[in-house]
């Protein structure tokens, strides 16, 4: 009865953080669709008209990239990259608003713990996320169908990598809340995690030093599942639990870290 | 109800510790109306922001019915500061449903209606809140402090900026309520409101105990504009 009870005010509060961001979010469109479409889609243009233009010179192979498949490699790459900007960027972005409009207090002194947070905003972010993905999809799909059991594999680790993406922006936004210098030089750890993850590029591109550390970056590991499962490509279970190993390790240190550091430190700069 | 033990603040900066608050103690039973007051800068703000935990004491404690104050206290206060955590981008309606969930109100929808009735603002229910003029403001930050009826209610000037008969109605509300702890600096909202009175300078508790004491101590009536007066001379002392 009371697990049940628990359970039923968890998901109501974990639906009123949901409800509250959509609600945000939605109030100015124009944003959000810049956000979640024209971001992506301008950086993918970008690695299309590079690597047509590879491939017309007489390139045939590049890292695995090759004239028939590199298309469907940036819409996947472009997919993954909208949920990392996402599930990364979400918290600071969010944490760093609720200090200027002053209403930070209101989630700290709610009883809510860092788990429904994460969960609140991940769901909202999913939502607000999910038409660009279907439209990407789809034309991902359109080039190279998959069947829909394949799609559904690669749509589950696409959440489950999101949520362990939205603890590690969790991190980020604890720095943001007691010491804004220290947000900056999480920053370039998010930016070299993103460099590595090789959304728009094959690890070959790396010099030799960089692969190991790009190759064993979760991210990477994630992608490059479901790149194979979606391009019919061998993958070994080192590929499915390496992940999702890390992004469970990131939910837990992510709000461990949020809990240690908004219990022990006060609030900066607003 | 609420127990505070020798809560001390003290902000570390590179080049000086200041102390906010030195050694506050005080108690206030269920039922209890608590004015807190001082001047500018004598750690008033920082002893609520302690209370609701959004800042950590350096040393001492806070008891809720005998027990330290943890996440699960969070559920008993109702907190409305200078700062009105209302978020401008939603709609009156919104806000309140947002926090009433969030503390899982039943029949928030209802509950919603009567408390925006009866702070006169049903008429601005659908409307974004910052179209809303400060009055407004302030008694949509009233609402969200009390929208799921905390058996503490802190209150940082909770009249500020109303017009004189929005000011009378809320106080009613205040003096209507169970338990509150209120930061002021209207003398009259103190001898009208408050049971007890905590008296901070400088971040040293200069005077706790009843009104009643106090007025007794001074030789005044509450109700008198002397009590206000004897109030006033604590400011300047």
């Amino acid at each position: 009865m009371y697990f049940k009870r628990t359970l039923t005010i968890s998901f109501r509060q974990i639906w009123a953080i949901t409800k509250k961001d959509l609600q945000l979010d939605l109030r100015y469109i124009a944003p959000l669709i810049s956000k979640n479409f024209i971001s992506p889609i301008k950086t993918m243009a970008w690695f299309l008209i590079i690597y047509s233009g590879f491939f017309s010179h007489s390139v045939n192979n590049f890292g695995g990239y090759t004239k028939e498949n590199y298309i469907i490699n940036l819409l996947i790459g472009s997919i993954f990259s909208i949920f990392f900007n996402l599930g990364a960027g979400s918290f600071p972005a969010k944490f760093f608003n609720e200090k200027w409009w002053q209403t930070i207090q209101g989630t700290l002194i709610a009883p809510i713990n860092s788990y429904k947070l994460v969960l609140g905003i991940s769901l909202s972010e999913l939502i607000k996320a999910i038409l660009g993905l279907l439209m990407v999809s789809a034309v991902a799909l359109f080039l190279h169908p998959i069947p829909f059991y394949n799609f559904f594999i690669i749509f589950g680790i696409i959440i489950y990598t999101f949520i362990g993406l939205a603890a590690m922006g969790l991190i980020k936004a604890a720095f943001i809340l007691v010491n804004e210098n220290l947000n900056s030089i999480v920053e370039y750890f998010f930016l070299a995690v993103s460099f590595l993850s090789c959304f728009y590029y094959p690890i070959e591109s790396f010099p030799s030093i960089l692969r190991p550390i790009a190759y064993y970056n979760p991210i990477y590991q994630s992608l490059f599942l479901i790149r194979n499962i979606w391009l019919d490509q061998p993958i070994s279970l080192f590929n499915v639990l390496y992940p999702l190993f890390f992004m469970l390790l990131l939910i837990v240190v992510g709000t461990s870290f949020y809990n240690f550091i908004t219990k022990r430190f006060d609030i900066d700069g607003y | 109800m609420l127990k505070v033990e020798k809560l001390t603040k003290i902000y570390k900066t590179r080049k000086k510790e200041i102390v906010a608050l030195d050694n506050i103690n005080f108690e206030l039973k269920e039922g209890e109306h608590l004015a807190i007051i001082g001047p500018n800068g004598s750690g008033k703000t920082t002893l609520v922001k302690m209370l609701t935990q959004l800042s950590r004491p350096s040393s001492g404690r806070i008891l809720i019915n005998n027990k330290e104050i943890s996440d699960e206290s969070k559920w008993l206060f109702g907190l409305m500061l200078g700062q009105m955590i209302i978020y401008n981008r939603l709609t009156v309606k919104q806000n309140l449903d947002y926090f009433a969930s969030i503390y899982n109100v039943s029949n928030k929808d209802y509950e919603i209606k009567k408390i925006l009735d009866y702070l006169e603002i049903s008429d601005k229910s659908n409307d974004y809140a910052d179209h809303l003029s400060y009055g407004t403001r302030s008694k949509l930050a009233f609402a969200r402090a009390i929208i799921h009826n905390p058996k503490i209610l802190i209150l940082d000037e909770p009249t500020n900026g109303l017009d004189p008969a929005s000011a009378d109605s809320l106080r009613e509300v205040i003096r209507n309520y169970q338990t509150v702890i209120f930061l002021t600096h209207n003398l009259y909202e103190v001898t009208s409101l408050a049971d007890k009175l905590l008296f901070l300078k400088k971040g040293k508790q200069i005077y706790f105990g009843s009104l009643e004491d106090f007025c007794k101590k001074h030789n005044v009536d509450k109700n008198d504009k002397e009590a206000i007066e004897k109030l006033k001379e604590m400011y300047v002392l």
